[in-house]
């Protein structure tokens, strides 16, 4: 049974069609949600709201458009939902602190021979960690789920600011450092 | 560092910590289990409550009552009883904040209050001002006079009768505005006054929109001459005859509204005669004995067609049910409308076949790796496994790498079997521990797309497997039950014209595929400069411009959304930056300062028509004058084209089920309504003469588009492309205004432009070019 077998076996109240969209995405879903949550257990949370939410949505899904992007927009934001609600129950914390992931993006010279190792991933971790849920969100969408600029501008149109200024940002110091080491 | 390193930092980050083995079906399946049960329970509430309620009448009255007789149907509501009828005394509504909730309808029959309201004035920033992770609306009730509390009624159709839903739930005048279908228990009979109550609007995050709207609204007695459409209801039969079909039987069958065979059971169960057609529902049902290994699944949902007295195929939809197709686990209900009713009896309404796929019980087997296995190195096992009388057979196992960092290495098990589509998945009883945490075994899927009838199925280690494993094999058996399953209806005979059978299209799959064989020339007289779009791996597409036959091709930039000026000589696009506008002599570059989507050139090659989304823009080519352009809609805008006057532009805005074509004349700001269609993306493309338009739209009983011309005010349709055809939304008009691009793909992916005169249906492939065609000037 291929995607478009299990979107209209589920349209027609068939659970199987569920179990096999299951199959498809959970992995992808739950690392997606990873991401944005840092917490195992949240993501997978998340990701089975996410998919009850398709169960209970479903017949509001139009065919016609790829599912994976309308499914992983969900999850990104279930797991933005869970997320804000994890970190409204943690302690206090001064706010989303960017700083941390520019300093990321400043580092340096040698990150490129490093990306594989564990203190580039640490430092990620890091820089993702102080972010907003909501900009750890974007950074998720741009860089894991490889959604453009432009999507991602389209999906925000109604909320533009951070996140949209945030990449641009980002995309800018890494222009700068890709060019630095050219020149080196 | 690039994009691609912290792509792979991200990947690397999401291994370690979730497994590749993320199990999430068990619990989510017992989450769905607790909801249904739930359902379930208050289904059997509801059922027994009436129950009771009708045998405690019947003791009081002495009066027997039917349960659950339906009488009619009300599309926007689903069946009603005409006994004590009563409806809205008149319409509702309440306005705050610019945002307006109108009560439209409202049923009350002995069974259920069925409620429909409708909101205007919604909009999409509010719908998103509270961020992407809020929750949306909440429950509404029903409060009576005395201040009794009515919730919502599970969705079980009406009484346990599948229920068509037709015009239900729509999205009025564009999402996030919307009209709403609500489901109660009757409202007592004594009773005339109710009060709605939604605290927050189904669209809406809380604190984005007026809250705790509070409706009081009136019931009256239907009205006499109240017109309800007809039901016709068909009583299973206690032992459904057992139809063998005949082959080369000629004859039509014998009505019936039931049909068993093989072990299903098709029932007819209700015909709906609505206006503009009927509305078929029905049952699918059977018993585990249609499953040879006993444990299986129907694999798709009832497809049937619908064919007419000269055996001519009857367009049909998929109608939605108020409860979902599954009954329970051995039976499915189905329902399908037509758009006419002026049809040829006896219809047949036919199930040609169900498929299924069989999960025959697990097989298990030993392997013993050795002491030090080494990557690469190959096990040759030939193996038979018998499933559901089928062979599978193991070739081979093979120790590779796995791409994966989180493991180590990989056992491909390389399978064959004696039919195309099986399938089977291998797993290691005891996967070897792991070096990371998260990296807890492995298993897996399977494929094959060289040969369909060989496949191979992997297991995941964090170290070199060795020693003696065990594994099992899980296998799935396609599995077709052959039909046909027949029911017939005879309609009544309708006043009306004779059917007329639609006109051809130009370009049918039958034509299309023909063309894949035919190295037709391009007609004589077509020349000029093309634009393609090539998707070579980047972000974004790779812009082209070439010579119709695809010779003399020149790459240009990356970008989206290219656009040729009507004289050739520049390309408009958005690239990463934003809009550009590129001299195609010179190579020179210049950013117009702004960013959007779907350019198109005027026809003098002065200025420019963008769109953003939700607005639309003109900007003067050298990016000054950038003009936004009142649409006075919140939704969806897609920028089509220019007439030919330069100063006339149209569009299409995002409104009810689809789209409307609208002309905007930029001096005077004067709109016009032209026509609506049904696109969910809004483009189509004007000819350089502006009398005609080329769009596509929904084809009533086809699973995707067809593409069409018209006149700008929707006259003189043609159907361009048949539905089957796998065509794109864009095409593209040629110079002359005669000729058309057609974007058509194949089912791998390969772009196959078509050229084709929409007015002589003569059709050409692009035989050279295996891009999509964005643009064609002189």
């Amino acid at each position: 049974m291929d995607e478009h077998d299990a979107i209209r076996r589920l349209k027609s109240g068939d659970i199987g069609g569920l179990e096999c969209l299951v199959e498809l995405y959970q992995v992808r879903a739950v690392r997606t949600a990873f991401l944005v949550t840092h917490d195992a257990a949240q993501a997978e949370d998340a990701v089975q709201d996410a998919f009850l939410q398709i169960y209970r949505s479903i017949r509001h899904y139009d065919q016609d458009r790829p599912f994976a992007a309308w499914f992983m927009r969900s999850v990104v934001n279930a797991a933005v939902k869970a997320a804000q609600k994890a970190a409204r129950q943690a302690p206090a914390r001064s706010g989303p602190d960017d700083s941390s992931l520019e300093d990321w993006l400043a580092a340096g010279e040698s990150v490129e021979q490093q990306v594989e190792s564990a203190e580039l991933q640490q430092q990620v971790w890091e820089a993702m960690r102080n972010l907003s849920p909501r900009q750890r969100a974007a950074i998720v969408q741009r860089y894991f789920l490889d959604k453009s600029e432009k999507e991602i501008a389209a999906e925000l149109e109604a909320a533009p600011g951070t996140v949209k200024w945030l990449l641009h940002a980002a995309r800018k110091n890494l222009r700068a450092l890709l060019s630095e080491r050219t020149k080196k | 560092m690039n994009d691609e390193s912290i792509r792979k930092s991200l990947e690397a980050i999401a291994r370690d910590n979730i497994p590749e083995n993320t199990t999430l079906w068990p619990r989510l399946a017992a989450r769905l289990e607790q909801k249904d049960t739930s359902a379930m329970n208050l289904k059997w509430k509801l059922v027994w409550t009436i129950v009771l309620v009708l045998l405690g009448l019947s003791v009081v009255t002495g009066v027997v009552y039917a349960i659950g007789r339906i009488t009619g149907y009300l599309p926007g509501i689903g069946f009603v009883q005409t006994n004590s009828l009563r409806v809205l005394a008149e319409p509702v509504n309440q306005t705050r904040d610019g945002v307006t909730v109108t009560v439209e309808q409202v049923i009350v029959d002995t069974e259920r209050t069925v409620i429909v309201y409708k909101t205007e004035g919604l909009t999409i920033a509010a719908a998103n001002s509270k961020g992407e992770g809020a929750a949306f609306g909440s429950a509404a009730v029903l409060r009576l006079p005395d201040g009794t509390l009515l919730e919502e009624t599970p969705d079980i159709g009406y009484t346990g009768t599948p229920e068509p839903l037709i015009d239900n739930e729509h999205t009025q005048g564009g999402w996030p505005n919307y009209v709403w279908r609500l489901v109660y228990p009757p409202v007592p009979a004594k009773v005339d006054e109710a009060m709605l109550l939604i605290p927050i609007l189904q669209t809406m995050p809380a604190g984005a929109a007026p809250e705790n709207w509070a409706l009081t609204f009136h019931l009256k007695p239907a009205p006499a001459d109240m017109t309800l459409a007809p039901v016709i209801a068909f009583t299973p039969p206690a032992t459904p005859v057992d139809v063998t079909p005949v082959a080369g039987a000629t004859a039509a069958p014998a009505l019936s509204s039931a049909a068993a065979h093989n072990g299903f059971t098709l029932q007819l169960e209700n015909v709906v005669e609505l206006a503009d057609g009927f509305v078929f529902t029905g049952s699918l049902s059977w018993d585990d004995s249609v499953f040879p290994t006993g444990k299986g699944r129907i694999a798709g949902a009832v497809t049937p067609t619908l064919t007419d007295s000269n055996n001519q195929n009857i367009p049909i939809e998929e109608v939605q049910l108020a409860n979902g197709s599954y009954v329970d686990e051995h039976k499915m209900a189905w329902s399908f409308r037509t758009n006419r009713k002026n049809l040829s009896g006896p219809l047949v309404l036919s199930v040609p076949a169900v498929t299924a796929t069989l999960l025959p019980p697990e097989a298990d087997f030993t392997l013993d790796l050795g002491s030090a296995p080494q990557v690469g190195q190959k096990w040759e096992v030939e193996r038979d496994f018998v499933f559901a009388g089928h062979t599978i057979h193991l070739s081979s196992v093979q120790l590779t790498t796995d791409s994966d960092p989180c493991w180590k290495s990989d056992l491909v098990f390389n399978f064959a079997s004696d039919e195309a589509g099986i399938n089977a998945s291998v797993n290691d009883a005891v996967p070897q521990p792991t070096p990371g945490q998260a990296c807890s075994g492995g298993g897996g899927g399977g494929g094959g797309p060289v040969d369909p009838k060989t496949f191979s199925s992997s297991t995941a280690y964090g170290s070199l497997p060795a020693g003696l494993h065990h594994f099992t094999v899980n296998a799935f058996i396609p599995y077709l039950i052959s039909g046909p399953w027949q029911v017939t209806w005879n309609p009544p005979v309708v006043e009306a014209s004779t059917p007329t059978t639609a006109p051809g299209a130009c370009l049918t799959l039958e034509k299309w595929n023909q063309l894949a064989d035919e190295n037709d020339p391009i007609p004589a007289g077509l020349r000029g400069k093309i634009l393609t779009t090539v998707n070579e791996g980047g972000p974004l597409p790779a812009i082209y411009v070439s010579s119709l036959d695809g010779t003399n091709a020149r790459k240009i930039d990356t970008g989206a959304w290219p656009s040729l000026s009507s004289d050739g000589t520049r390309l408009a696009y958005s690239a990463a930056d934003g809009l550009r506008v590129i001299d195609l002599s010179t190579g020179q570059s210049s950013s117009l300062g702004t960013d959007g989507y779907n350019l198109i050139w005027s026809p003098d090659s002065t200025q420019i028509l963008y769109t953003t989304t939700f607005n639309l823009y003109v900007i003067n080519a050298d990016g000054t004058g950038n003009q936004k352009i009142e649409t006075g809609s919140t939704q969806v805008i897609s920028s089509v084209g220019w007439l030919p006057d330069n100063q006339t532009i149209v569009y299409g805005a995002m409104g009810g089920d689809g789209f409307t074509y609208t002309t905007y004349n930029l001096p005077s700001g004067e709109t016009k309504k032209l026509f609506s269609f049904q696109n969910k993306a809004g483009y189509g493309a004007i000819s350089p003469d502006g009398q005609w338009i080329v769009f596509s739209d929904k084809v009533f009983g086809a699973q995707n588009w067809g593409i069409f011309i018209a006149r700008l005010d929707g006259t003189e349709r043609k159907l361009v492309a048949d539905p089957g055809v796998p065509t794109a939304f864009t095409s593209i008009w040629g110079p002359g205004g005669q000729w058309l691009i057609l974007n058509t793909q194949t089912a791998k992916g390969a772009q196959v432009p078509v050229l084709v005169n929409p007015f002589t249906c003569q059709a050409v492939r692009l035989q050279n070019v295996d891009a999509k065609v964005e643009g064609w000037s002189p």
